[in-house]
């Protein structure tokens, strides 16, 4: 078994120690905030990341530009079906072969971990709503995988100082590309 | 001229709808007109030709018997003219059947299948009257036995997509199904992930709970092999000293109960051994305890005894005046008899007395004459003389009786002394030998209370060393017990630690094989989804593109049957998406450029009942030269119609039988009837004319 599981088990904890301490709407700007120096580790560039309107993140990877909409679902809301508002989705849209609409849902139930889908593949699930067990199928697997490792990385060397980054600081850094 | 390979030649009905007897009606010209009013059972025959064919699939088939017909049989056998003979269709519900079944027999009597003769038997028509039935095995890619009724069925198979509007319903039946079991397995999956972070969760809060107070102290767990090793040299130490051996392919937890029940059973036996010890000493000392609290008690009475004994005697002896008793008692007799002499005297001087003063002159002994005045003074000095004598006498006997009663009970009560003191050792001797006993001291050697007492100390002394060593093996097997525990608490941080390793395990890759399946059952989602995206946009476009052309045939037809001038235009237009409801005719006007209307709000019933056959003209048409039965059955045609315009409709008619075989049945005789000359020729059509209709007897009619 690797040994980096437990870290990623032992995430959860952090995560969840964190939440306690906050309203369900706080956590999921400052996991946004997470994401967006997620993307920074895999070396791209935050252009834009917006508290309110669509989509949440916009970033350059390599040579393109990519639309993400965040959603975090937590524990305790996991077992209804995940739904997304035509807003949402529109936000994602890309607009030329440039660009590419992800929606990135953080899944908080053990072990945490990020689901990347594609625009092109959510399109088609719009009617109602979807089980996030399916929305993992439609995920791209490797920048998933990809990005969880970097969330679980990026929790686990700073959680001694995860409770005073909030908002406004990790977007803050995330723009200048500064490090937490 | 097209040609078909099959022409219908004869029909046979018995017992069907209106027919009750077999009846027969030939066909020996290719088109037939059934002129009669309503009810008089010309439209049994359409159907009859209709049911022989395609059966009554959608209803139940025993609503075509005759119910008046009383043999039960219901048959129709059609007769279909060949190059190389005849060939016989029929279709026969069998008495008390409830399906019907049609066997197809050719010119030589064999019987074949309807796939081998007529593989894409198809037909358009509503469910009843009009219809147009055609085959063709060389309509390639046409669904065997396909019900083009409605409009847009026929224009799918004009355009040979006739199968697209199934395929996209099982598509989407297969969507829906694929979206469900998806549904289904990822809710299963979820379920299943739910139950092992339920789990997880159960195993980690145990894990906390135990780690709040960690078997192994302070420091790194240790690892199961750490444990393993700690608990197998703990069972050695218990074994060694049970003198027990292990078994060492056991299981740690295995090894750990061994231990314990080593542990159990050795406190168990040492503490059996010790109390029986510790009783048998405490026994030994309380019996000491109480014979030497006798013998105590017994030679301080002894002593009590003898010091009163002793001091009875010397009261004895005080008491006696230092004589012994016998002597007192010797003293006494005398005394007593000194005072039994005094008292004789002194009775016999009173006697003296009184005689002498009452007989002064007489010797009281020798009875001599005597004066008596100086006895008298004798007797008197006498007796004054003897009394305090017996006076002092008495006393002294008194006294001496007095001593020697004291004497007496003294005495008594030092032989009662005595007595006892004898029980008391005869009481201490029995206390001795019981002692001695105990002890297990011989009657040689020295015993005594001193002794006693030192023998009962060393008992009490073995009693606490008994006691001390007792409490120390059963500290030592609560130490056991301790350590037992702690091993236990260890091995079950290795249990729930191997419970969360798999359980985490199960969550990150152990249902990888059932997310694989989700994806490709998500993947052919995607496959089917886009199938049927292309499809659809595929039939829209090839309906798209035919609409200009079949709009072009259907507003010739059209206008040739009602001759409009005010919607002379019909056109057929795709509102959206795809399949029948999304076709609807509408029609349009020269003068009224780029706007269409719904029929029923402009045209007039005549119109209307005109529209409803153009597509029977214009579909008639197709490949007519490629079909192998090629039929026209028309059910009262001509409603609503006036008389130019049936005109129109046999022009029509007679321009379709150019291919087609028609078979007519109408009530209005006498519009159809003195045109039908004008438009067929003579030996192409035969006329016949319904008389009546009995109920027993079935219809009547006859060749004109």
């Amino acid at each position: 078994m690797p040994s980096d599981i437990q870290t990623h088990f032992q995430v959860k904890n952090i995560l969840d120690e964190l939440r306690d301490e906050m309203s369900e709407s706080e956590f999921g700007y400052r996991i946004q905030g997470l994401f967006a120096h997620v993307i920074l580790h895999l070396n791209g560039k935050i252009i834009d990341i917006k508290p309110q309107g669509h989509p949440d993140i916009i970033a350059n990877l390599g040579s393109h530009k990519l639309l993400i909409e965040v959603k975090v679902v937590i524990s305790r809301n996991r077992r209804s079906n995940f739904s997304l508002g035509n807003n949402d989705i529109e936000g994602i849209k890309p607009s030329d072969v440039n660009e590419t609409g992800y929606l990135a849902v953080f899944d908080c139930s053990a072990p945490p971990s990020w689901i990347l889908v594609k625009y092109n593949r959510l399109r088609r699930q719009l009617q109602g709503s979807i089980n996030l067990v399916s929305l993992r199928a439609m995920a791209n697997r490797e920048l998933s995988l990809e990005c969880t490792q970097e969330f679980v990385t990026l929790i686990s060397n700073h959680y001694y100082h995860l409770r005073n980054l909030d908002f406004p600081i990790l977007c803050s850094r995330a723009l200048k590309g500064d490090s937490l | 001229m097209p040609k078909a390979r099959f022409r219908l030649q004869s029909v046979t009905i018995e017992g069907f709808r209106g027919f009750t007897e077999p009846q027969r009606i030939n066909f020996d010209v290719k088109h037939i007109f059934l002129f009669g009013e309503n009810g008089c059972g010309k439209s049994s025959i359409v159907e009859a030709i209709r049911w022989c064919l395609f059966g009554l699939a959608e209803r139940p088939e025993t609503e075509v018997r005759n119910a008046y017909y009383t043999p039960g049989e219901c048959m129709v056998d059609m007769e279909l003219l060949a190059t190389e003979g005849i060939w016989h269709i029929e279709r026969r519900l069998r008495p008390g059947a409830e399906r019907s079944r049609s066997t197809i027999t050719n010119p030589n009597g064999e019987e074949m299948l309807q796939s081998q003769v007529f593989p894409y038997l198809a037909r358009m028509g509503p469910k009843e009257g009009t219809h147009v039935i055609f085959a063709a095995q060389q309509a390639s890619g046409r669904r065997p036995q396909a019900d083009i009724s409605d409009f847009h069925k026929v224009l799918y198979s004009y355009l040979h997509l006739e199968e697209v509007p199934d395929l996209l319903e099982r598509l989407s039946k297969l969507l829906e199904e694929q979206l469900s079991v998806r549904d289904e397995l990822a809710s299963t999956i979820d379920n299943i992930e739910e139950q092992i972070r339920e789990k997880l969760n159960d195993v980690e809060v145990s894990l906390k709970e135990l780690l709040r107070n960690p078997p192994w102290g302070e420091g790194s767990p240790p690892t199961l092999v750490e444990t393993s090793d700690k608990i197998i040299n703990f069972t050695k130490e218990i074994a060694k000293i049970a003198d027990s051996s292990i078994d060492l392919d056991l299981s740690a937890k295995e090894v750990l109960e061994n231990a314990e029940q080593l542990s159990e059973k050795l406190a168990k036996t040492s503490r059996e051994v010790f109390d029986k010890k510790l009783t048998d000493l405490k026994d030994k000392a309380f019996a000491l305890e109480n014979l030497l609290q006798i013998i105590r008690q017994a030679e301080k009475r002894q002593i009590e005894m003898r010091q009163s004994i002793k001091q009875l005697e010397e009261q004895i002896e005080v008491t006696l005046d230092g004589k012994s008793i016998e002597q007192f008692e010797a003293k006494l007799n005398l005394l007593a008899q000194q005072l039994k002499e005094s008292n004789s005297r002194l009775l016999i001087a009173k006697e003296a007395e009184e005689f002498c003063r009452k007989f002064p002159e007489y010797c009281p002994v020798c009875m001599a004459e005597y004066t008596g005045d100086e006895l008298i003074k004798k007797i008197e000095r006498t007796i004054s003389l003897a009394t305090p004598q017996q006076k002092e006498l008495t006393e002294e006997i008194d006294r001496l009786n007095e001593s020697y009663r004291i004497a007496i009970e003294l005495s008594n009560r030092i032989n009662n002394s005595r007595i006892e003191l004898q029980q008391i050792q005869i009481e201490l001797n029995d206390a001795f030998s019981k002692t001695r006993l105990l002890l297990e001291v011989s009657e040689g050697l020295p015993l005594d209370q001193e002794i006693i007492s030192k023998h009962l100390a060393v008992i009490k002394g073995s009693v606490q060393t008994c006691e001390i060593a007792l409490k120390s093996k059963e500290a030592k097997h609560e130490e056991w017990k301790k350590h037992i525990d702690e091993f236990r608490r260890e091995l079950r941080f290795h249990k729930y630690r191997e419970r969360q390793d798999r359980l985490q395990r199960q969550l990150t890759t152990g249902l990888e094989p059932t997310h694989n399946s989700l994806k490709e059952l998500l993947s052919l989602e995607n496959t089917l989804r886009t199938i049927k995206e292309n499809l659809e946009q595929k039939f829209n476009e090839a309906i798209d593109n035919a609409l200009p052309k079949l709009n072009d045939m259907f507003t010739e037809v059209y206008r040739r049957l009602t001759g409009q001038i005010s919607f002379e235009n019909v056109q057929i237009i795709r509102t959206k998406g795809s399949g029948g409801s999304a076709l609807e005719f509408r029609v349009g006007s020269e003068k009224i450029q780029g706007q269409l209307f719904n029929p029923v709000d402009v045209l007039n019933g005549q119109a209307i009942s005109a529209l409803h056959l153009v597509p029977y003209f214009v579909f008639s048409q197709f490949q007519a030269e490629a079909l192998e039965l090629d039929l026209l059955l028309i059910d009262d045609p001509s409603q609503s119609f006036d008389t130019s315009h049936v005109e129109l409709l046999l022009q029509e008619l007679a321009n379709a039988c150019s291919h087609a075989q028609l078979i007519i049945a109408t009530h209005e005789k006498e519009r159809f009837g003195p045109s039908v000359g004008k438009y067929f020729p003579m030996n192409d059509y035969k006329i016949f004319k319904f008389k009546e209709f009995d109920l027993k007897k079935g219809p009547s009619f006859y060749a004109q």
